[in-house]
């Protein structure tokens, strides 16, 4: 009666050994499949993050005082402004809103055009970003700061875009994350 | 012998189980794989469009920059394509339809231009996937009074079917 009974335990040792192999099997499988998806993903977003911004930065924008006319570049005249004179005074350019306030240049990027940009840009995908464009002698104060922010999350970026300015380099980033 | 017979019972549902689960895997996996190689190609659509000669922005003989496109290149475009839809633009892209949308500025009534630049849908189509790029579109009929030339802020929308 022991001896069937301790053959008994080891067979149940053996099925419980083949259990535990099969769900290492499955796990195992699935890890690999959700990997590869991931991989591919970032890609897209890593693409999404590079030509947003740089068609952002190109972008020029109409009816800003004193050349109303004139179809000024968001990064070489409007940030570059921005970045010379961030006096709320100062500013060279002044830019409508939508209600028909006169803006300076910081405040019209930061409040009007990044966020109209990047919103239509992101939302239909409903994809977290976060814009950030500082000097880079002061990365304390960003200049411009829009979207809700990617820390902690699985994230691309747009990689670094420069710009020269009178009062030192100004670099702006765009991430992109889940 | 009852025991034995009890646990090869056990093993055998547990391999049916994972024959089951795996035959499942594999079809699932290939159904994925088809998904993904629509997307790739989604993906290649996208660039083809992008580095399309017939519209893309140049200074003379130069191209001008990544990511951006030129209007006045891009009105006249649906016209050289017709002729040429069979013999030569179907090898580019094969069925797929691309768009470009103007998203800023937009006019008085909250709508920007759309350009048609490929319109070739399969009908029975079994997946389709969509995929956007964002670029700057250059209309060298908007200038300022020095000579800026307007660049609006769009978007290529490609569908590709499979």
């Amino acid at each position: 009666m022991s001896g069937r009974f301790k053959r008994g335990q080891m067979e149940m040792v053996g099925l419980v050994v083949i259990v535990i192999l099969v769900t290492i099997a499955f796990l195992f499988l699935t890890q690999f499949a959700l990997n590869d998806k991931s991989d591919h993903r970032a890609f897209d977003r890593k693409q999404l993050a590079v030509s947003t911004l740089t068609a952002a930065m190109r972008t020029t924008v109409l009816g800003c005082s004193p050349h109303e006319t004139e179809p000024l570049a968001v990064e070489q005249i409007l940030l570059d402004d921005c970045a010379e004179n961030r006096d709320p005074l100062e500013s060279v350019y002044h830019c409508k809103s939508a209600d028909g306030t006169e803006l300076h240049s910081c405040q019209f990027l930061q409040e009007v055009l990044f966020p109209e940009l990047l919103k239509k840009s992101f939302d239909p995908f409903k994809q977290r970003y976060e814009f950030k464009s500082v000097l880079v002698n002061d990365p304390e104060n960003p200049l411009i700061t829009s979207g809700s922010g990617c820390k902690g999350r699985d994230t691309d970026t747009s990689g670094e875009f420069s710009l020269n300015t009178d009062h030192g380099l100004v670099s702006s980033v765009l991430l992109v994350c889940d | 012998m009852t025991e034995t017979i009890a646990v090869l019972f056990i093993f055998f549902v547990l391999l049916i189980f994972g024959l089951i689960f795996y035959y499942k895997y594999v079809g699932f996996s290939l159904k994925e794989e088809q998904q993904l190689g629509v997307e790739r190609r989604a993906a290649e659509v996208v660039t083809k469009t992008i580095f399309l000669p017939e519209i893309q922005c140049t200074v003379g003989n130069l191209q001008q920059n990544a990511y951006c496109l030129d209007v006045m290149k891009m009105n006249v475009l649906p016209e050289v394509m017709s002729e040429h839809l069979e013999d030569y633009y179907f090898t580019i892209f094969s069925f797929a339809t691309v768009t470009v949308e103007e998203m800023y500025p937009l006019s008085e009534d909250g709508k920007g231009r759309v350009w048609k630049i490929y319109d070739n849908p399969k009908i029975d189509f079994t997946y389709k996937k969509q995929s956007s790029f964002y670029v700057v579109l250059r209309d060298d009929a908007v200038r300022g009074p020095f000579l800026g030339v307007q660049h609006s802020f769009g978007r290529v929308v490609v569908e590709v079917y499979s």
